[in-house]
């Protein structure tokens, strides 16, 4: 099996979904002779034509209400929006239309379309592309939210992203895109859409995380478990909405403790979420209060401090033994 | 008149675009050029060496990893000193990324714009008598922005008008359509000033928009309108003086056209040999701005090869100075992303600043 970088599998997907269906249609800003600022569809213009990857006028509104546009008619659109901050112009088709075309129209038409984007910080880059907001995703009804950790998931989750019959928002963990290589079954596959993965079975604590902060958070439980015997349950959400709650609520009854890790701004987001979900489900199996260890409710800052907002190794051990010791 | 006749298409426009001298420095139009004095014409050409060797400095600065992602301004050298020097006090300055000259032109200091690529908040905070707003990152933007500070010197009798700079990309983000429409609307003395480089990242300006041009778009929305050849320093600041004089006297705003040409890669992260060809840049480099002015100039007897050194040497030490300051410079508190995040902090940042410091 070929061991890939999440950019390649993510390439790998688009390949494959464009072989076996014919209405996929790739368009955003300069992913065809450039292939992508990160080149996740490096040679695909080359292979199917510039009808099929579509270099678009620069324009987020453009790009996504387009692809609503092509969704309810028939369509399998997949945008890229090159950084994460620069999605907010076409926020409102997400919002008012993708997410609700289906109830608005009752059914009459869809909008099964994809919107890729890199999250995340850590690469040293300018303002508004280092941030995470998948809550504000997660938070609009309507939308499904997909944020994978590795190559493999990245793939088969992409596949199924792009077979589902709804919106999906697809997020790309930036500061791994070429960080992380795993092998990489070569043929069509896909991953179920809101089902988590038990990463590591432990009975002691749950930690949960996902996307880019699933390998920090791997690391420093790596580093922390060489001299310390805790009996660690790791979670991968995979998918942020629908989240799979029984996944969660499974193992935080088994292990009565749980640490959450996110590197989305503090208040209101997913880790928030799962702290309610835990209380209202496995309250009663807990022996210390929920800990997440998220980035802060600030801008992110620029390249210079930007890892003073991302959760570090020391900041996830502290929340470890913060609900271990309690 | 036939059924067929009744549609209208956009070949009346544009004119032939607005140049004062030609790429080999004879002048079109004398009667413009005597606008401009000779000392003008000097500090003109002054100021594009200048940034050129700042743009090569900063671009130095991101390869030997003291300084992140970088935009260079190679090639539009006339665009930022003809706007940057258009400008009056007065004035609001409504930037791009792609700035570092007209910035500097219109007194921003440079080590600020370096600390900014530097990754330091310190490089956004403007001189209190400057008006320029940050660097705007989002494409297009801050172009309603512009519109908002025009309305509001209307709206309080303030004078100046208000100068925006983007690229040809931004012309297609919906916020460029929203602040023509307004500006046009309410009447406010902006100026915006389209940079037409050939490229957004690697898309031609030709995927931008099925447009013969970018200045045509102005009529549209009841907005004056000028093509001006970009690499032409004296046109541009004409054309840009002129906008700003018709801005302010009759509030009636104006869409600038600069064609011009990126001659450097999209950004130091970039590589544009993946999708130009290198013959085109090579023609390309014959039209460029600073040899255009240097030919006219040296055949006038304003300039000569000692002054020239000279002018090098200059610009060489001072700019390794204005470095050497950015470089130098204390680095941000990071617990600044707290304390400047409102007025007063949150009961929630307080608890998260706290905690932060104890770490
Ligand atoms: C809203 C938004 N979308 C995408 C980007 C990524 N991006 C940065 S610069 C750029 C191209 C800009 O082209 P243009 O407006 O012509 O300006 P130029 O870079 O040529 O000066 C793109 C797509 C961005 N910064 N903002």
């Amino acid at each position: 099996m070929a061991e890939l970088k999440i950019v390649e599998a993510v390439r790998d997907a688009l390949d494959l979904s464009m072989q076996k269906d014919p209405n996929v249609i790739l368009l955003g800003e300069d992913i065809g002779p450039l292939g992508g600022v990160f080149r996740a569809t490096q040679g695909l213009q080359e292979k199917y034509g510039k009808d099929r990857v579509v270099d678009t006028p620069l324009s987020e509104g453009g790009i996504l209400g387009a692809a609503v546009g092509l969704a309810a008619n028939g369509m399998r659109p997949v945008a890229e929006i090159q950084f994460s901050g620069f999605i907010w112009p076409g926020f409102d088709h997400l919002i008012n239309h993708a997410a609700r075309m289906r109830t608005r129209s009752q059914g009459r038409f869809t909008c099964p379309m994809v919107v890729r984007f890199p999250a995340g910080g850590g690469i040293h880059a300018l303002e508004h592309h280092s941030e995470s907001m998948e809550g504000a995703f997660a938070h609009t009804p309507g939308l499904k939210v997909v944020y994978p950790g590795g190559p493999y998931e990245a793939k088969g989750l992409l596949l199924a992203a792009i077979e589902d019959p709804d919106t999906v928002i697809f997020m790309e963990p930036e500061r791994h895109y070429r960080a992380i290589k795993e092998e990489v079954p070569a043929e069509y596959y896909t991953l179920p859409i809101g089902k988590a993965v038990v990463e590591k079975a432990g009975n002691d604590v749950t930690v949960i995380s996902y996307g880019s902060m699933l390998w920090d958070t791997k690391k420093a439980l790596n580093n922390y478990l060489m001299h310390k015997n805790v009996d660690v349950e790791l979670i991968n959400l995979r998918t942020i909405s629908p989240l799979d709650t029984e996944t969660v609520v499974n193992s935080v009854k088994k292990t009565g403790r749980c640490l959450i890790v996110t590197e989305e701004p503090r208040s209101f987001g997913v880790a928030a979420e799962l702290m309610a979900v835990i209380q209202e489900e496995a309250l009663l199996s807990l022996e210390a209060p929920v800990v997440r260890v998220t980035g802060y409710d600030t801008i992110m800052p620029y390249l210079e401090t930007e890892m003073f907002y991302i959760p570090t190794e020391e900041r996830i051990i502290a929340g470890l033994e913060k609900v271990l010791n309690y | 008149m036939e059924i067929t006749e009744i549609l209208v298409d956009q070949n009346g426009f544009p004119a032939e675009m607005f140049q004062v001298l030609d790429p080999e420095g004879n002048v079109v139009h004398q009667n413009l050029l005597d606008l401009v004095s000779k000392e003008q014409l000097v500090d003109f050409y002054k100021w594009m060496v200048k940034i050129r060797i700042a743009d090569r400095r900063a671009i130095n600065l991101q390869r030997t990893g003291q300084m992140g992602t970088y935009p260079s301004v190679y090639g539009q050298e006339a665009c930022q000193v003809g706007s940057g020097l258009g400008l009056e006090k007065e004035d609001w300055l409504v930037p791009t990324f792609r700035e570092t000259g007209t910035m500097w032109c219109f007194g921003v200091p440079l080590y600020q714009t370096l600390l900014y690529w530097m990754g330091n908040e310190t490089g956004s905070k403007m001189p209190e008598d400057v008006n320029c707003l940050p660097i705007a990152i989002t494409v297009g933007g801050h172009l309603p922005h512009a519109m908002g500070i025009a309305w509001a010197n209307k709206r309080q009798n303030k004078p100046g008008a208000v100068l925006c700079s983007f690229g040809d990309g931004a012309t297609s983000e919906g916020d460029f359509h929203a602040a023509l429409n307004f500006a046009g609307q309410i009447q406010t003395a902006n100026v915006f000033f389209c940079q037409n480089n050939g490229f957004a990242i690697s898309t031609p300006r030709s995927i931008q928009t099925a447009a013969k041009s970018i200045a045509q778009k102005a009529f549209a929305y009841g907005v004056k309108a000028i093509q001006v050849d970009g690499n032409d320093v004296v046109a541009v600041y004409l054309a840009v003086k002129q906008a700003l004089k018709e801005a302010k006297e009759n509030l009636t705003p104006v869409l600038i056209e600069a064609v011009t040409y990126r001659l450097g890669d999209h950004t130091t992260v970039d590589n544009s040999k993946l999708y130009r060809a290198d013959d085109e840049v090579t023609e390309m480099q014959r039209r460029e701005p600073i040899a255009r002015l240097k030919k006219y100039i040296e055949a006038t007897g304003l300039w000569d090869e000692a002054k020239e050194a000279q002018l090098l040497e200059e610009c060489k030490k001072g700019v390794d100075e204005i470095a050497e300051k950015a470089l130098t410079h204390a680095k941000l508190d990071p617990k600044n992303m707290f304390t400047m995040m409102y007025a007063e902090m949150t009961p929630a940042l307080q608890k998260q600043h706290d905690e932060f410091l104890k770490q």
